[in-house]
């Protein structure tokens, strides 16, 4: 649950108007596209975008002292709805024919007036969210190229390209697995799953005015190889989160999530970072 | 889990459209006229989507339209024939662009009973979700709309006597085309293909003793014996465990393995298609599968999961061997096959007689129903 006790003691003050940039890019190249990149992953790959999606939900400003507070999503009835808000850096050009035109490259709130030098999220949709009927959920829940019919769950990331060797498209979708059936007595929903699969990210160091968040690509396929697929049957090519995929274990590590055939421990996030 | 809703337009179109939905229709919900065989339970609908006679006519003519697949070469009936119970002769099926599917196509006789959809997904409970696969589902391509929702919208949207049909069916929509009518009308139609009349619903509830032969009654002894089991899976007036009807307090979601393959001693099915396992992770879910119902079952092979059992006869060959695991190599049961799945012997006579048991279920009148047509031929 998000600490909204906390909104009593720091709250009751004037609210300030947030909007946190995102950008996205391949190693040090701004993503866009359309493009192509090179020295991409353990082969040093050609990488062309198909697409590029990220859901986020729970974000919260870190004081100084190291206080958490819920940074108030607006609902703006296209990007953010219910404290999730999906990022698409995908335009509908070069290779990206998925989902819309319309890009979305910053997310916009409200916060008790303040000092803040953090700035943490999770990505991904929450649990209450994550097993909502696509067909009628409020944008940006509605779209079914984000959601997983058959697993009744978003996808969390949506991050597609074609390489040398994958010139059908490496994808690379996380998503909520090994989910249980539903709780005793009901009949949709799931009693949980073993891997919800929402990594956390803690940018320690965010300046409020002036700082942006970057994802970049060439940093979450640094230990992958894109050019092969692991000879796995019944796995995706490239990664869509199952525990059966080796393909999975590098991007999850990078991510900072915990995959079956990883060697110990995950790495820190490194996808994502604050400038 | 519900959540709370806010306050913008975004939710306002999901309040506007389900104005057609709960609470508001509760009468509506009534007048649609079920026609059930006796000893049928009312189905249980989902309470946004109540039974109306314009969405199961909506239903029946999107059923059959090739317009829903990308390449117009493929409607739901073509995995899905009335004259096979809404099933095809094929061991898996081909979706539009060619891909095969890894699965046999099940058939859709009185599916509005089942708690689960497909043949191992616990998270398929409803018909409206269970649309969404085939029609945006790319492992494998089926309909082929993955990703090009628009696409579909806009083609039904384009044909005027066919948004008039969303416009009627769908009077309080907001937008009377889209993902949500259209899996709802598909689901109303599929939830009105009840089939009840076979040999054995004249025998037991029309109270026709001639209705069965004396094999088909010696048969059906048989069939509900302790000695083969049968019926602790394919139970109740659906030959389906994984019921679900108006009156059920708890839901079960039953799934089993029953020794059909057994790779490495410990169970393993194919890597292929291991089962519930895949998305629930839990080990003992390894090979575990829906049981089908087995009403018009003569009419409906290839068997299994994978069609890999041509015939009856076969099946029951399989579940005499106690797994055709065993029949094939021998051996230890699996550790993680059913209790139930112990194997048995049937003298020839009582093989013919099981078989003509199952033959007794074929419901000749629900194979050729007119309102389960295609109404292009059909009207």
């Amino acid at each position: 649950m998000l600490p909204f006790a906390l909104l009593g003691v720091l709250g009751c003050g004037d609210d300030m108007e947030v909007a946190i940039p995102f950008e996205a890019r391949v190693g040090s190249e701004p993503f866009a596209c359309g493009r192509t990149y090179t020295g991409v992953g353990t082969t040093g790959t050609t990488y062309e975008p198909m697409d590029l999606r990220v859901y986020l939900h729970d974000v919260r400003l870190v004081t100084a002292e190291g206080t958490e507070v819920p940074l108030k999503l607006e609902q703006d009835a296209r990007w953010q709805v219910e404290g999730t808000a999906l990022l698409d850096f995908a335009d509908k050009t070069g290779l990206c024919t998925n989902g819309t035109q319309a890009t979305n490259l910053r997310i916009t709130g409200t916060a008790p007036e303040g000092n803040y030098t953090g700035l943490r999220f999770k990505l991904g949709v929450p649990e209450t969210q994550n097993h909502l009927d696509v067909s009628t959920a409020p944008s940006p829940l509605n779209d079914t190229s984000l959601y997983w019919g058959w697993r009744s769950g978003y996808l969390f990331t949506r991050i597609e390209g074609r390489t040398t060797g994958l010139p059908g498209g490496h994808v690379m979708h996380l998503g909520s697995t090994d989910c249980a059936p539903p709780p005793e007595g009901q009949t949709n929903g799931t009693a949980g799953c073993t891997f919800g699969n929402r990594p956390e990210v803690a940018l320690d160091s965010f300046d409020l005015a002036s700082g942006k968040v970057v994802l970049d690509l060439g940093a979450l396929f640094s230990g992958s190889n894109l050019d092969e697929n692991a000879a796995v049957p019944n796995t995706s090519v490239g990664c869509m989160s199952q525990q059966t995929d080796p393909d999975c274990a590098p991007v999850f590590s990078r991510m900072g999530l915990t995959h079956r055939s990883q060697e110990g421990a995950p790495g820190p996030q490194a996808f994502i970072k604050a400038e | 889990m519900a959540w709370r809703v806010g306050r913008r337009a975004g939710v306002l179109a999901v309040l506007a459209w389900l104005g057609a939905g709960c609470g508001a229709t509760d009468g509506e919900a009534e007048t649609y006229v079920w026609k059930l065989p006796a000893g049928f339970p009312t189905p249980r609908v989902p309470a946004d989507n109540p039974m109306t006679e314009e969405k199961v006519q909506l239903g029946r003519r999107l059923f059959f339209d090739v317009r829903l697949s990308r390449n117009e070469t493929q409607s739901c009936a073509s995995c899905h024939d009335p004259a096979r119970a809404f099933t095809e002769p094929l061991v898996t099926s081909q979706g539009s662009t060619g891909e095969t599917h890894r699965r046999n196509a099940q058939g859709l006789a009185n599916v509005a009973y089942a708690t689960s959809l497909t043949w191992a997904n616990p998270s398929l409970t409803t018909l409206e979700a269970q649309a969404l696969v085939p029609l945006f589902g790319k492992e494998p391509v089926e309909l082929g709309f993955g990703d090009r929702e628009e696409e579909l919208l806009g083609r039904l949207r384009a044909v005027p006597e066919l948004a008039a049909e969303f416009q009627r069916a769908f009077p309080e929509a907001v937008e009377p085309v889209s993902v949500a009518t259209l899996t709802r009308a598909l689901a109303s139609f599929q939830r009105s293909l009840i089939s009840g009349n076979s040999a054995y619903d004249r025998y037991v509830y029309g109270n026709e003793v001639e209705a069965m032969t004396r094999q088909q009654k010696r048969g059906m002894e048989l069939f509900f014996s302790e000695r083969l089991e049968c019926d602790h899976c394919h139970t109740g007036f659906n030959f389906q465990d994984a019921t679900v009807h108006e009156a059920t307090s708890e839901p079960i979601l039953p799934f089993h393995n029953t020794g059909l393959y057994n790779e490495d001693g410990q169970g393993a099915y194919p890597a292929e298609d291991p089962g519930l396992i895949e998305l629930t992770g839990r080990p003992e879910d390894m090979g575990r599968f829906r049981a089908p119902s087995l009403r018009n079952v003569a009419v409906t092979g290839p068997y299994m999961h994978d069609g890999s059992l041509a015939t009856l006869s076969d099946v029951l060959d399989h579940y005499a061997a106690g797994g055709h695991a065993r029949l094939v190599s021998g051996g230890e049961t699996s550790p993680l096959q059913s209790g139930f799945v112990r194997g048995f012997t049937l003298t020839e006579q009582e093989r013919e007689d099981v078989l003509a048991f199952l033959e007794s279920l074929t419901d000749t009148e629900f194979l050729t129903d007119p309102r389960f047509a295609d109404p292009s031929t059909t009207p």
